[in-house]
């Protein structure tokens, strides 16, 4: 039997595109970190609504959340948010010094945050084997959000690194990942700080 | 356009030209090496498919064994009552994290860069990562249960192993999710908009997106417990709670995503089966996509809220959720009655595992009805089979469309019409069997293996159940079986497009070459650029 060889070549070349992955991929996994840290936050308030429906204080005895602390490490988030669009708006306009200066100053504001947040658990006095399931709560939910944020920081210190030393080219997707990361990670910590410090 | 003799093999459309694409990883290397240092995603693919076949049917064979210990209410015989609950929880696990996400998931790591004209999938090096994360996360779970670990085990470090173990395997399977959604989102032919996507590459994205969701809650609740476990264990922690604050993910409607992935490989089986061009294109991205919203549970977690099922939403959800599987159903139906059907194995086969989902959901509805007093008993459990047998066929019947792609050697076809009929008898016998018990109000097995009261016909609907099981334990070997010449290069050599195919991974050798395509790929302007390519030719042959 025989069969014909269709041989087609009919569409012009088409112009490059950007994949923009490392920024789909960013996104996604950002997302479903936060989504993992609001299902502990909603186990969190389901916890605390059934203790205190019982009568019984939330807090365990000696221990405290002092508002200080929180909410200066929101203010060190969100100055970090500006300083982070500052370095991608530099970027955009291929200005290499700004761009460095706003990474450097975006890092070291995660740094600020660690250092806080690191402070608050060690006067915060709450127990991991509370009776009622707080302590448990609590440093799975803050725990978890460090690790995010110390997540966050080698990704900027990657990109920021990966330009001093050469990719510049690849650098603008790369910090626009960096800052979507970012910024989700700074709307957990809202939800975070509204719910497990500010309310208690 | 040239018309020329040839013998008719390998018909393989010259595409046009091509938009960039991601970069290609470095051409792997062959041998051994080229399987360990591996970042192409075609051999992840394989490694993934091939391994979690054989977990799949060991984990089916398992659960048999749990159905079987049901069928005599009164005592264990074949297992002690220390054993029971770690091979139950085990075969759980097994089955779905083991066995049918890491299938699809290789399915998927293959054929959607494939389909979407893609040189690579997304984050070859983080895909390969996941396969290995994913396999080591295997062992570690299986021998912390064998050091009498698993979620109620008593050697306490093992125990702990279970749990950092099971979240490594999600963590993997998350990370290969990412993966290819990022593949679907972002590395498509140029042309090929998400209303063009092939059906399974959308069906992926879906499921991959709702497999993400569940799987991260599902990972709080394993850190919380670890943690507990590890401090004090005063409430999640304490072992008479660690099991059942994971069971929402074995139960409607979480477990229905597993399924998922069977919507879009039905999809592009009909087009292949009917030889006709899809209708309504749009209406089916839809139905997959409500489907998938609508089997979203990590919300649905009765170990904190057991009257979450009778909450409007859970009740909504579970009834709503028939909908665009009957309307999936009825594309099949239209299709089949304007083309001229061929029955294909993957046709057949996943047609019914369309048919045990509707089941699924069907049950599930019901189960939410709560004047039918359904909540609690064993028919949650039915649902759940049911579920998990369409997505079994769903496995199966992707091996039987693609295999032949993925391995370059033709899997043994006639195999898949036996397939059929022990998947369709194998789902329905496993999930009627828990149904009729539960419908005679029988309650779940207790942890040491017996239970608080014994139903009537619920001996009757453990058999049931048990030889249900077994015919999928069956269906799991019959497609290794299939497959395993191909696999071993045996046999023969597998054509480009054995079935007349529709979309892009028709468009290449079998097993595509490195980077997929031989030539550049032209705008795609339509869900089926080879069926517009041949007809384009026969237009200007005319």
């Amino acid at each position: 039997m025989a069969a014909s060889v269709v041989s087609v070549s009919t569409a012009p070349p088409a112009p490059p595109q950007r994949p923009r992955t490392l920024l789909v991929g960013t996104a996604i996994t950002a997302c479903t970190i936060g989504f993992a840290i609001f299902c502990m936050v909603g186990l969190y308030l389901a916890r605390r609504s059934d203790v205190l429906n019982t009568g019984q204080k939330w807090l365990p005895k000696g221990a405290v959340i002092p508002l200080p602390q929180p909410n200066m490490m929101f203010a060190t988030l969100l100055i970090s948010c500006v300083t982070l669009a500052w370095g991608a708006y530099a970027l955009r306009r291929d200005d290499r010094q700004n761009a460095y200066v706003a990474l450097g100053v975006t890092t070291l504001m995660a740094f600020a945050y660690v250092v806080q947040a690191t402070y608050l658990f060690s006067i915060s006095g709450v127990a991991v084997d509370a009776p009622l399931g707080q302590g448990v709560l609590f440093w799975a939910i803050s725990g978890t959000h460090l690790a995010m944020v110390i997540g966050g920081m080698v990704f900027m210190l990657l990109v920021t690194l990966r330009a001093l030393f050469g990719g510049y080219r690849q650098l603008p997707e790369g910090v626009t990942a960096a800052a979507i990361y970012w910024s989700i990670t700074v709307g957990v910590y809202a939800v975070v700080w509204y719910a497990v410090y500010i309310t208690k | 356009m040239t018309v020329t003799e040839s013998k008719p093999e390998e018909v393989v459309p010259d595409l046009g030209a091509a938009p960039a694409q991601p970069a290609l990883p470095p051409e792997p290397p062959s041998g051994i090496a080229g399987v360990l240092g591996t970042a192409d995603h075609k051999t992840v693919g394989r490694l993934y498919v091939g391994f979690s076949l054989l977990f799949l049917a060991a984990f089916l064979v398992t659960s048999a064994l749990v159905n079987a210990e049901a069928m005599d209410a009164g005592s264990l015989s074949i297992l002690d009552a220390s054993t029971f609950f770690q091979v139950q929880t085990l075969s759980q696990i097994g089955v779905v994290f083991l066995g049918l996400m890491p299938a699809f998931l290789g399915l998927a790591l293959f054929v959607v860069p494939l389909q979407i004209g893609s040189p690579t999938i997304a984050f070859p090096r983080a895909a390969a990562a996941s396969f290995w994360g994913w396999l080591l996360g295997a062992g570690l779970l299986i021998a912390a249960y064998i050091g009498n670990g698993g979620p109620v085990g008593g050697n306490s470090d093992m125990v702990k192993l279970f749990f950092v173990a099971f979240a490594m395997v999600i963590l993997s399977l998350g990370l290969a999710s990412v993966c290819v959604i990022t593949t679907v989102a972002t590395a498509r032919a140029r042309g090929m908009n998400l209303m063009r996507v092939p059906l399974f590459s959308w069906s992926m994205l879906v499921a991959g997106s709702m497999w993400l969701l569940n799987t991260a809650a599902l990972l709080a609740n394993l850190l919380i417990i670890y943690i507990d476990t590890t401090h004090g264990q005063v409430l999640y922690g304490a072992p008479a709670n660690r099991w059942i604050q994971l069971t929402w993910i074995f139960a409607q409607p979480a477990v229905l995503t597993f399924a998922l992935p069977v919507l879009g490989i039905l999809g592009d089986a009909t087009t292949v089966a009917t030889r006709v061009r899809p209708a309504r294109y749009g209406v089916s991205l839809g139905a997959i996509g409500a489907a998938g919203a609508l089997t979203f549970g990590a919300y649905a977690q009765t170990a904190f809220n057991p009257a979450l099922i009778t909450e409007a939403l859970f009740v909504l959800q579970s009834l709503v959720v028939v909908l665009p599987l009957l309307a999936l159903l009825g594309g099949v139906a239209d299709a089949v009655r304007r083309g001229r059907l061929r029955p294909t194995s993957a046709f057949l086969v996943s047609v019914a595992g369309l048919l045990l989902l509707l089941g699924a959901a069907l049950a599930g509805g019901l189960y939410a009805l709560e004047p039918l007093n359904l909540g609690f008993t064993v028919w949650g459990a039915g649902v759940g089979n049911a579920a998990t047998a369409a997505a079994v066929a769903g496995v199966a019947a992707g091996v039987f469309h693609w295999g032949s792609k993925i391995w370059g050697h033709r899997v043994a076809e006639p195999i898949g019409k036996l397939v059929f009929l022990a998947v369709l008898a194998g789902g329905a016998l496993y999930a009627a069997g828990q149904l009729i018990a539960g419908a005679n109000g029988q309650l779940p097995v207790l942890p040491d293996g017996t239970f608080d009261s014994v139903a009537d016909n619920a001996e009757l609907g453990a058999m049931l159940s048990t030889v249900g099981c077994a015919l999928l334990a069956v269906v799991t070997v019959l497609v290794i079986l299939a497959a395993l010449p191909a696999a071993l290069r045996r046999g023969l050599q597998a054509d480009a497009d054995p079935w007349g195919g529709q979309t892009l991974e028709w468009a290449t050798s079998s097993p595509p070459p490195h980077g997929n395509f031989r030539g550049p790929i032209a705008e795609v302007t339509s869900p089926s650029p080879l069926l517009d390519v041949r007809e384009g030719a026969a237009k200007e042959i005319v």
